[in-house]
């Protein structure tokens, strides 16, 4: 028996010292395979599939963006500028209904077909058809056809001045058709199977090719030589999964991660490191307190005076603190970079104000109303549940008790869908870069009815709204979104903005040449390392 | 002499000691906390947010510029209340449940514990995780949920021993003196389990504290801005530089539990030939 | 009542718990107010109401619950455990990718536990009361105590970031790349094919997170095999054995342990089901792709069908291993018969 113990002694301190002798071995990431260049990148990344028909987690045009061309493409520099990508050019009919787009001929894919308008044609119909979650963004087209070779003729139901913003999307994206049907494409939903191709594979003509993709720990992208654009100068980018940001952190501070994405502004705050840069890039989300303007659900919410206070009460300052890297506060619902901004907020903390729209109201001594907001999630490095705290915390100072229900994103999401929250702290960031994106917020509208607000309660926005939708003279659409935004706070609406974040992206000092756009994420063909 | 038996059971239970005064010493902290705690627990001061521990902030401060002592101090008024509430939920109905099991026996008893082997095959904390979606999130609920995972492992200890207490002489008399069934149940068969089942349970008072912190990390326990153990930690988690945002409400789950357990383990020393077979 | 009869039974009662959790699972995720939908669908895809009847219609979420469930049981048997929502993958494709990284964990866990429980609660025994009895229940009670998100955030941060002795987040490093397991378990793969630098790369990443899993089972083991033995100890035989002048050190060797172990067969049982519960807090720390981790993603997105899955597998197991103990039990223990 002693025996036993002696082995059951030797078992353990074998194990502690594979344990401790396992030792981190992988060091620098460029250093793989020597002479190729190889970008770990580091992302809670949202995306779950790469199927461009399927796929509309933000993170996932990151990758689609790179492995599929689309037709037209936000600049990578500036991404108010729209490029031509496939398109090599294209006109717009008088009543700017008809579409009429010329590809460009030498677009091939990985697959070795040439890219025609054939394969856009299946493309684009098999965006329509499977009716997946990108598939809302071609709810302008009423038909799709290839007229030549190299002729795309797309059909609007109505004019749609943001249908080329629409088109940039890697919703768009267009892949070779014949492969793809080889592989369970089809413009049927109940027969499309292509899912776990499009996962694993890819059969586009951008700079990249998808060659590996493991849920949750890593997707991976090696250069693609049939590019027709300048080639991509990093042979291989990996997109690792680090769910936890504090792990992000380490990871890149350790070298083991070329980009850490998802950084808090207290995370930021501690980097004293001289290998890592930390650069903002600006985008277009919008963090907000949305309040229920029905009074059965939003009680005093409901009244206007009371949302004016509770605006006077916020400490957008603190806000802006909190949220980190350098934001700004727009208006209202429609954040700078788009045209039409009607510029930065004017409302600044004033607790004085915020008690005598209270008393106005009928509410001098404040009330309590709940307000939804969802755990542990962030998106820009913004936590909603800090904004929550600190909003509550602003409220108390003018008598106003705010409750804060932490629902669950899905428990959350349906309550605010069934308009069931009397308040909630919510984002939004534009479907695509164009103001038009932002009209869900007017009365009737997708968001403008998560708090009951409907076409009656404030029909002259309404009417700009419809007005806005169809305008397609560039300076005369700016001039009407600008009159929403005054507006929408003169009413005021429902939607108190506090902050647009800025995407803090923090990177090894190795990396250069870093392009970040709101639309597609990071850039990875135009960067370089040392 | 009875001074001799406390100094006798101090040097034979030194860790029991131990558990005990720290009990003792968090459950004034609790009841004491406006009185201890140097700041307001929720107060926010964004001037001086991310502090390191000083003479002012024994413990720092937060993201929000809450000062994390008073936060801790606080939180002893949530954990431990949850602790004891879970205990005192699950054993009461746990053992309500196990003693009908094992009293009536047969079918009953087959269908009844059949039931409590389906909870405690459930990964508890999986389970946890989808109560408390369904039910919302607040410390009663968080309770709760917590009461519903855990009350089968009462019931089989009641049941185990209901079964012995069953067959006794006690029980045998007031049978035949002709009482009732659901009578005897109440009145000499729980009654004559109940100390056991106590001390087991409060043996447990420290894994309660713990699952309870485990849900409030996860965000799952208490909505914020409660000075929660466990969400005090995750809040802390994220930026490790500032390591005392999570370190000392980390450190307050430890020592809590630790001492509770010290004290359970004593205890279940004290009963051990009695209860083991039935753990 | 024979062996095989008794298996028998247990199986059966074993169909019949499995029944009351595939039941009990299903109505819970179901009564959520949240809706699949919203949280797997954006808010514009949403106001299309042609693509969330397309969802809908695609995931059986139109058809009433009773309906629901009966597709899924039917499914279940046809070892279809349907789609993740999430994913958009098949939960026995999920189950099957984060499974083996789990089960290499528990496992592991478990190893540590049983040798530095058997270990520890047979010293403690041995000197009860003792200086030496005292630090080791010290010592279990700390790993019973300690919460196992601080002391994996602890680990990361001394052992990761102030020394470096080991790898961050995740199941293998960065020279693994893309790496595709034959057989799941990446250190049988390794082990297979002899491959040294994949077995060291695993054993490094699946280190802490097995540690900190195994700090509370180790604990609770110390105890059992502690006042087992302790039990043993005073029983009639082993006082004829000391009365036949063996020393307290054969004593224990030679008589005790024997015994004094069986009752920590039936805590290793229940302790590598809560060992797989307690993967929930360590892989999500640890960004370890396990069933833990699968768990937690799914519980916040009501994921129905992973959350299904990942419930079935763990109860399985749990009523596998308590059905392995009670068997074992019977070979090792001569009092049970049954």
């Amino acid at each position: 028996m002693k025996k036993v113990l002696a082995l059951l002694l030797a078992v353990a301190m074998v194990f502690v010292l594979a344990a401790c002798g396992g030792g981190a071995g992988e060091k620098d990431p460029g250093e793989k395979n020597t002479g190729e260049k190889q970008v770990v990148v580091g992302i809670n990344a949202d995306y779950s599939t790469f199927d461009p028909a399927q796929a509309y987690e933000k993170s996932s045009r990151m990758i689609l963006h790179e492995v599929y061309q689309t037709l037209f493409r936000f600049s990578a520099e500036d991404d108010s500028v729209i490029e031509k990508d496939l398109a090599a050019d294209y006109t717009i009919s008088e009543d700017g209904l008809t579409y009429v787009i010329t590809m460009r001929q030498d677009a091939k894919a990985v697959t070795g077909k040439v890219l025609d308008a054939h394969d856009a044609e299946f493309c684009i119909k098999r965006l329509i058809n499977l009716k997946g979650n990108p598939s809302f963004l071609a709810d302008p087209i009423a038909s799709v056809e290839a007229t030549g070779d190299f002729e795309l003729t797309i059909k609007l139901k109505q004019p749609t001045p943001a249908i080329l913003a629409i088109l940039c999307d890697s919703a768009f994206s267009v892949y070779d058709s014949d492969v793809a049907q080889e592989n369970g494409a089809t413009l049927d939903p109940a027969t499309d199977s292509a899912q776990a191709f499009f996962d694993n594979n890819s059969i586009g003509s951008g700079p990249y090719t998808l060659v590996s993709y493991t849920p949750n720990a890593e997707a991976v992208m090696e250069k693609s030589e049939t590019y027709v654009g300048t080639p991509a100068k990093i042979d291989r980018v990996v997109f690792k999964h680090i769910n936890d940001s504090s792990m992000q952190l380490m990871s890149l501070q350790k070298g083991d991660i070329d980009f850490a994405f998802d950084l808090t502004a207290s995370q930021l705050e501690t980097l004293a490191d001289e290998n890592i840069i930390v650069r903002n890039y600006p985008t277009q989300d919008i963090f907000f307190l949305h309040m229920n303007v029905d009074e059965t659900i939003g009680g005093p919410l409901a009244n206007p005076d009371v949302r004016r206070a509770i605006a006077y009460a916020i400490d957008y300052e603190g806000l802006r603190e909190l949220a980190g890297n350098d934001p700004s506060t727009p208006m209202n619902i429609l954040p700078s970079g788009f045209p039409g901004y009607a510029g930065e907020s004017k409302i600044t903390r004033d607790l004085d104000k915020a008690k005598s729209y209270l008393e106005k109201a009928g509410y001098p001594d404040g009330f309590s109303f709940d307000c939804g907001a969802i755990p542990d999630m962030a998106t820009d490095g913004i936590a909603f549940m800090d904004c929550a705290v600190k909003i509550q915390s602003d409220l108390k100072d003018v008598g106003i008790t705010m409750n804060i229900q932490s629902d669950e994103v899905s428990v959350y999401l349906e309550k605010l869908r069934s308009a069931q929250y009397q308040a909630n702290i919510g984002m939004w960031g534009p479907d695509y870069l164009d103001p038009a994106s932002q009209l869900a917020f007017m009365p009737g509208e997708t968001v403008g009815l998560r708090s009951n607000w409907t076409v009656e309660m404030a029909p002259e926005l309404a009417e700009l709204t419809a007005q806005a939708k169809v305008e397609t003279d560039p300076e005369k659409r700016a001039e009407i979104f600008e009159q929403i935004q005054i507006m929408y706070s003169e009413i005021p609406g429902p939607v108190i903005v506090f902050v647009q974040p800025n995407r803090a992206l923090a990177m090894s000092k190795r990396v250069q040449n870093v392009h970040y756009s709101s639309a597609y994420m990071l850039i990875s063909h135009l960067m370089d390392v040392e | 002499m009875v001074k001799k038996k406390t100094i006798r059971f101090i040097k034979k239970n030194p860790l029991a000691t131990i558990g005990a005064l720290v009990c003792v010493l968090f459950l004034l902290v609790a009841v004491f906390a406006p009185l201890i705690a140097t700041h307001d627990p929720l107060e926010q001061n964004f001037s001086n947010r991310n502090r390191p521990p000083s003479a002012v902030h024994y413990f720092g401060t937060d993201n929000f510029g809450r000062d994390v002592f008073s936060r801790v101090v606080f939180g002893a008024r949530i954990s431990l209340p949850a602790g004891f509430l879970v205990v005192i939920f699950s054993c009461v109905f746990g053992g309500i449940y196990g003693a009908v099991a094992g009293y009536f026996g047969k079918t009953l008893d087959e269908v009844l514990m059949r039931i409590v082997d389906i909870v405690m095959s459930f990964p508890s904390l999986v389970l946890a995780m989808a109560l408390a979606a369904v039910f919302g999130k607040t410390m009663s609920n968080a309770i709760l949920v917590i009461v519903l995972v855990w009350w089968p492992k009462y019931a089989r200890m009641m049941r185990g021993l209901v079964l012995t207490v069953r067959e006794t002489e006690y029980v045998a008399a007031a049978v035949a003196l002709g009482e009732k069934k659901s009578r005897i149940l109440f009145s000499t068969v729980i009654p004559n389990c109940v100390a056991p089942l106590l001390v087991m349970a409060s043996a447990d008072l420290g894994a309660a504290i713990l699952m309870f912190s485990g849900l409030g990390f996860l965000g799952m326990g208490t909505a914020p801005p409660a000075p929660e153990w466990g969400a005090m930690v995750s809040d802390g988690a994220k930026v490790l530089n500032y390591w005392w945002i999570s370190v000392f409400p980390g450190a307050a789950i430890f020592i809590v539990s630790i001492a509770f357990n010290f004290i359970g383990d004593a205890l279940r020393d004290l009963l051990d030939p009695k209860l083991r077979n039935l753990e | 009542m024979s062996m095989l009869n008794y298996i028998g039974r247990r199986l059966l009662l074993m169909a019949i718990v499995l029944a009351g959790v595939v039941v009990i699972t299903f109505t819970i995720s179901h009564m959520v107010p949240g809706d699949p939908l919203v949280a797997n669908l954006g808010q514009s895809a949403m106001s299309n109401p042609e693509i969330v009847a397309a969802y809908e219609e695609k995931w059986g979420l139109n058809k009433p619950l009773p309906e629901q469930f009966v597709l899924y049981v039917k499914n279940m048997f046809k070892g279809d455990l349907g789609t993740s929502i999430r994913t958009k993958r098949p939960v026995l494709y999920d189950l099957s990718v984060y499974f083996p990284a789990t089960i290499e964990m528990a496992t592991l866990a478990t190893i540590m536990s049983v040798v530095f429980g058997l270990l520890f609660g047979v010293i403690s025994a041995a000197r009860r009361n003792k200086t030496a009895d005292q630090v080791l229940r010290a010592v279990s009670l700390v790993g019973i105590s300690i919460p196992a998100f601080w002391l994996a955030l602890l680990m990361l941060y001394f052992f990761y970031f102030r020394l470096n002795i080991a790898p961050g987040s995740g199941r293998l490093g960065l020279a693994f790349l893309s790496y595709k397991s034959e057989t799941g378990f990446l250190i049988i793969d390794a082990i297979k094919n002899g491959n040294m630098p994949l077995l060291k790369d695993v054993f490094s990443h699946i280190a802490m997170p097995s540690i900190v899993l195994a700090a509370s089972t180790m604990g609770l083991m110390t105890r059992t095999v502690r006042s087992s033995m302790l039990d043993v100890m005073s029983q009639d035989y082993l006082r004829t054995a000391r009365a036949k002048g063996l020393t307290e050190r054969q004593v224990i060797t030679d008589h005790a342990l024997k015994n004094g172990l069986i009752p920590s067969v039936t805590m290793f049982g229940l302790s590598y089901g809560s060992l797989l519960g307690g993967t929930v807090l360590v892989e999500t720390i640890f960004d370890y792709p396990g069933l833990g981790w699968y768990a937690y993603q799914s519980a916040t997105t009501l994921d129905y069908p992973a959350i299904m899955g990942v419930t079935l597998v763990i109860a399985i197991i749990n009523c596998v291993m308590s059905l392995v103990v009670d068997i074992i039990y019977a070979f090792i223990d001569p009092r049970v018969r049954y």
